[in-house]
This record gives structure tokens, C-alpha cells and sequence, in this order.
């Protein structure tokens, strides 16, 4: 427990170290956000409002104690273009990144789950030693050139087979919201895949040597039966371990998907706000990913305490 | 967090040897390499993969010198078709530039960052891994402390911040490059440090009456280097990619100036007309990224390191 208390203090400080860091970088970054948004035509009195409520003028830390203070009251700031306020931009917007991580987790996991359990299966046969050699290859290849490889095989050379931009909801169209999200998600698992497939074969194929798994095909226990029903979920852990901490590597993917695939998420959100200096919405969308990110990792941590006995027994002998 | 780490340092470790089909309880290091040099073949494959390096690179560092390779700005107009021909070899791009020269070109920048940052990250994180993991204790929490706050932080933002703060050329991008990749290093570094400076060759030399100095830099620092070796291969070309992720976010170095990630990111533009513009650089990243991987491997092979360090 005592544990426990440490890790949520430390998590608190770095996810306030983080923020303090991004209002660090914040401040000097070259140019007026209300300049820069309100443009020259704006009156001086609304300019310098503006100047008032972004913090232009603060200094670092009155800049951050304001924006904590902000946040502790509910108050997430807003756009400086037009007043939105931060949380009004987000709910059209988290939408679009959370379907896309989603749907590439789940995907990227129906795909690896059978491939390494039958290469597990077969282990050093011809299947497992080419599914080794592609996810090596796969591996290799960034998600940006993936995109333009994808991009070019499915929307322009099989003839706008599928579209490849823009994001349509589930609820407007259930068809087309599938359609448009084939590319982007296929974009992100093609980089996960091959990290599932790599952990979950190597963890099968030490649990399919195990003692209890020759006693069930002694007992005359199917293949089938003792590869889903006995072998998987001891092996599992590994694989669940590392879903959630890619989370933060799925994050920054999904930014440069949405940017490529013209997308309008967090992530070009993020992008369109530091080019345009707009404060607010930085700070709180940082802030939003890092404690996430953070959060993630804290419960994976405590994950791996609770449930390996090997690491307890590490523990103790230590 | 420094135990959580070792705790997930050991587990991969349990995980590996036993997939290796090794006996679960003695850990056999010669082994796993064994099963894996006969299992991948990486003999040939490594020869092609430095091979491949090998060219990339002198093309890169002669660009300037070799005739073939035509000045990367100048435009040639209708003369030169998206088709590969005997002029240009590779064809033009979507304004009439020479693709080939601009590869060329491009991984002079590409490379000259990758290596750039790997030297960086090398003598600021493997400073800070280094005293973490040898004094541990307080220096270690400290230490260990900075390295988890700037990994929380989205890495492309804090990238992307510090490249517009800085503004945007080669040293600003290495600097920005290198703030991401120190960490990581320093990480590494310090698992490997711990391992060693426990080993008895470190408590021998204590006995003798040798300085924590000294210890550092002729008994645990000759140890740490090989795994380093391989890591460094690895991470030129992680940050190959990141710098071509920079350029698709329109933060990378300026124009005219070609990096590979920039052909692509300005070739994607016409993709319907002109694929070979983005996708020809595609797969000079590809190619290296996977040689530069099969390179780190066959190092990490014949140095005999553990997987649980990388």
C-alpha cells in the first residue's frame, strides 16, 4: 500500500512537472497568440483584453499558477480566435482520435492473437518463420510511408476504392464512418501488429513447454482446446501489458494519421494550436494526453505487482 | 520507479530465455544467440544490409563531388519526365527537380541528424545513466524523476515546441531530436550500469581501494559500451523516421533543402500523378531503417548482449 501512495504522489508531480515544462516552452515561443489570432485589424482594447486573459504579459509562473487555478475551478480555457471554449472544440474532436486508437487496438489484436498463437503452434515451421521474417520486415517501415502506401494501393490505384480522408460519425452514417477509418486505422496497427505477434508467439511458445500443458496432451485434450483454452490467457499477460503502455506511442501515431489523412482530431489540434500560439489550448490538451499517458503507465505498474508472482518473489528475495 | 523498472527488466528477461527453449531455471545467455543465428540467417542479410548503408552513406557524404548527382534546386522543366530515364535516373519531382540528386541529397541531412543525435544522447544520457545507476539512492530517484517527466510529455509536441521556439534548421532540430532521445538513452545506460556495478570484478576493484572514478571509467563503462554499440544502430534509424515525421508536420529544415522525409511529405501532394515522387523515398527509408535494425541485431549478436538491456 505504502507503494501505492508513493506512485500516485510521484505520478501528481510529474504530470505538474510536465505541465510547468509545456508553460516553460510556452512562453517562449516567438510571436503574440492575440496578434497572431485577432489579427491587426483588432482595436487596441480588445487586443490588450486579450493580452489580459491569455497571460501574454505574465511571466512564467504567474502564467502557470493562473492556468492551475483555472483548471482546479472547472475552467479549461479558451480558443483565442473566437472564444470557444476548450472543451466546446474537444467534444467534436476526441471523437475522431479515440475511434482511431480503438479500432487499430482492437484490430491489430483479432489480427496478431491467431497468427501467433498458430506460429506458436508450429514453432520454427514455415508459417512461424515467415510471419517472423515479415513482422521484421513490417517493423521497418514508419507509419508515414505505410500511409502513402496504403494511400496509393487502396484509394488511388484501385480506383477510390476507399476514401481517404475526412471523418464521418457513426451516427450520421455507419457505413461510410467504417469506410472512411479503414486507412487510418490499418496506418496504426501495421506498427502495432508486429510488436503483438513478436510478444505473444515467444510468450506461447515458452507456455505450450510447460508441465501442465504435456498433462492435458497426455489426458488426450484437443490441440485446438489446449492452444485457446490453457495456453492463451497464462501468455496473455505480456501482450496485455504492453497495450496499455503503447498508449502514449499511439497517441503521437494517431497525430500524424490524422495530419496525413486530414482527420480533424486532437492531434492536428495540438499541431494547428502551436503554430498558432494559442496558450490555452495547448496547456490543456498536453496536460489531457500526459495524464492519460501517465495514468496508463501507473496502472500497468500496478498491474504487474498485483498479478506476477514472479516479480513478488523478486521482491521478496530483494 | 527504479524498482518497477528492474521488476519489468526481469520479467522480459524470464520471457526470453524462456522462449528460447532454454531451461527456465539457468539462465543460458549463448544460447537464445545460437537459435537465433541459425533461426534468421542474419550472415548474408547483415553483409546486404552494410552494403546497402554503406552506399546510402557515400552517397550522401559525395553528393557534392560525385558526377552523377546533379545540383538538388535546379529545375528542369518539361524536359524531364516523372518516368525514370537515362538523364534522370529516377525522374523529376512535381516542379521539375532531379529525384535521384534529391535521395542523394536528402540523406546527407537524414544521416547527418540520426548520427548527430546519437552522439548527443550518448555523452548527456549516458552520463545521467551512468551516475544513476552506479550511486543509485538519491541521484537515482533525482535523475530517474527528470528522465519519467520528459517521457510523459507527448514526444512530437515537445518536438515540435522546440524546433518553432528554437526555429527551424539542423543544429535547432538535433538539439530537439536529442532532448527526445537522452532519456531513452539514459535509461538504457543506467539498467545496464546496475547490472555491472553489482557484478564482483566492481567490488573487487572497490576493495583494492579504487575510486568510484575510476570504477566508473575502467571497470563498468568498458562493460556498458557494447550494448550501446547495437543500440546506436538501432536508434539512427528511429531517428530517420522522427525526422521524417517532423518534415510531414512542416517542421523540419527549410526549403529548398531536401531530407527524405521532405520528398515524401511534398511528393504525397501529387501521389495520383507522380507516385514514384513519395514512394521511392519511402522505400529508401524502409531499406535503411531495416538494414540499420539487422545491423543492430547481428551486433547485439556478437557482443553477446541480452535482450532485457536494449
Amino acid at each position: 500500500m505504502n507503494l501505492v501512495v508513493k506512485k500516485v504522489l510521484q505520478m501528481i508531480l510529474v504530470i505538474f512537472l510536465v505541465t510547468f515544462l509545456v508553460a516553460l516552452l510556452l512562453k517562449r515561443l516567438p510571436g503574440d497568440p492575440c496578434i497572431a489570432n485577432l489579427g491587426g485589424a483588432a482595436s487596441p482594447q480588445k487586443l490588450a483584453e486579450c493580452q489580459d486573459r491569455v497571460g501574454v504579459h505574465d511571466n512564467v509562473f504567474a502564467f502557470y499558477g493562473k492556468w492551475v487555478n483555472n483548471m482546479v475551478h472547472g475552467d479549461f480555457g479558451a480558443l483565442v480566435g473566437n472564444d470557444q471554449p476548450v472543451t466546446t472544440a474537444l467534444s467534436q474532436k476526441w471523437l475522431v482520435t479515440v475511434s482511431i486508437i480503438v479500432y487499430s487496438i482492437i484490430f491489430s489484436v483479432i489480427v496478431s492473437v491467431p497468427i501467433a498463437v498458430f506460429a506458436a503452434y508450429k514453432a520454427n515451421g514455415r508459417f512461424d518463420r515467415t510471419v517472423s521474417t515479415a513482422s521484421y520486415g513490417l517493423l521497418a517501415i514508419p507509419n508515414f510511408v505505410m500511409a502513402v502506401l496504403l494511400w496509393y494501393v487502396f484509394s488511388i490505384n484501385l480506383t477510390h476504392w476507399l476514401p481517404a480522408t475526412e471523418f464521418v460519425s457513426f451516427s450520421t452514417d455507419p457505413v461510410e464512418h467504417f469506410k472512411h477509418m479503414v486507412l487510418p486505422v490499418l496506418t496504426l496497427a501495421a506498427g502495432q501488429i508486429p510488436v503483438y505477434v513478436r510478444l505473444l508467439r515467444t510468450d506461447m511458445t515458452a507456455t505450450l513447454s510447460e508441465d501442465y500443458i504435456t498433462m492435458a496432451k497426455s489426458k488426450g485434450i484437443s490441440d485446438r482446446r489446449i492452444l485457446w483454452r490453457h495456453a492463451l490467457r497464462p501468455s496473455s499477460f505480456t501482450l496485455v501489458t504492453i497495450l496499455g503502455v503503447n498508449i502514449g506511442a499511439l497517441v503521437g501515431g494517431a497525430l500524424i494519421v490524422e495530419q496525413f489523412f486530414h482527420l480533424n482530431g486532437i492531434g492536428s489540434f495540438i499541431i494547428q494550436a502551436a503554430f498558432s500560439r494559442d496558450y490555452a489550448v495547448v496547456m490543456t490538451l498536453t496536460a489531457l494526453v500526459a495524464v492519460v499517458v501517465v495514468f496508463v503507465n501507473f496502472l500497468v505498474d500496478m498491474l504487474y505487482i498485483v498479478l506476477d508472482p514472479r516479480i513478488r518473489r523478486q521482491r521478496a528475495l530483494a | 520507479m527504479s524498482d518497477l523498472d528492474e521488476a519489468r527488466d526481469i520479467t522480459t528477461e524470464v520471457g526470453v530465455e524462456m522462449s528460447m527453449g532454454v531451461a527456465t531455471d539457468v539462465p543460458q545467455l549463448s544460447s537464445p544467440v545460437k537459435f537465433k543465428r541459425r533461426y534468421k540467417g542474419f550472415r548474408l542479410g547483415f553483409w546486404i544490409a552494410a552494403g546497402w548503408m554503406v552506399l546510402v552513406t557515400l552517397l550522401a557524404v559525395g553528393a557534392d563531388w560525385l558526377p552523377f548527382v546533379k545540383p538538388y534546386a535546379k529545375t528542369y522543366g518539361s524536359n524531364c519526365t516523372d518516368g525514370p530515364s537515362v538523364d534522370h535516373w529516377l525522374g523529376c519531382d512535381n516542379i521539375g527537380r532531379d529525384l535521384f540528386s534529391r535521395i542523394a541529397y536528402g540523406g546527407r541531412v537524414s544521416l547527418f541528424i540520426g548520427l548527430m543525435v546519437v552522439v548527443l544522447s550518448l555523452a548527456v544520457g549516458g552520463a545521467i545513466g551512468i551516475l544513476a545507476g552506479y550511486y543509485r539512492g538519491k541521484t537515482d530517484t533525482v535523475l530517474s524523476m527528470v528522465v519519467d517527466t520528459i517521457l510523459a510529455i507527448p514526444p512530437l509536441v515537445l518536438l515540435l515546441f522546440v524546433v518553432i521556439v528554437l526555429g527551424q534548421n539542423i543544429q535547432n532540430i538535433i538539439v530537439a531530436v536529442g532532448i527526445l532521445a537522452i532519456p531513452t538513452t539514459a535509461r538504457i545506460v543506467r539498467a545496464n550500469t546496475l547490472v555491472y556495478s553489482q557484478r564482483d570484478f566492481v567490488t573487487a576493484a572497490r576493495v583494492l581501494g579504487a575510486k568510484n572514478r575510476r570504477i566508473i571509467w575502467r571497470e563498468v563503462l568498458p562493460n556498458v559500451v557494447p550494448a550501446l554499440v547495437s543500440y546506436t544502430f538501432l536508434a539512427v534509424g528511429i531517428i530517420i523516421v522522427v525526422e521524417g515525421i517532423l518534415s510531414f508536420l512542416g517542421a523540419s529544415v527549410p526549403p529548398p533543402q531536401p531530407t527524405w522525409g521532405k520528398i515524401i511529405a511534398e511528393g504525397r501532394q501529387q501521389l495520383d500523378v507522380r507516385p514514384l515522387v513519395a514512394i521511392l523515398p519511402g522505400l529508401v527509408i524502409f531499406f535503411s531503417v531495416l538494414s540499420l535494425n539487422i545491423i543492430s541485431d547481428a551486433c547485439r549478436e556478437k557482443f553477446d548482449v541480452r535482450e532485457a538491456a536494449i
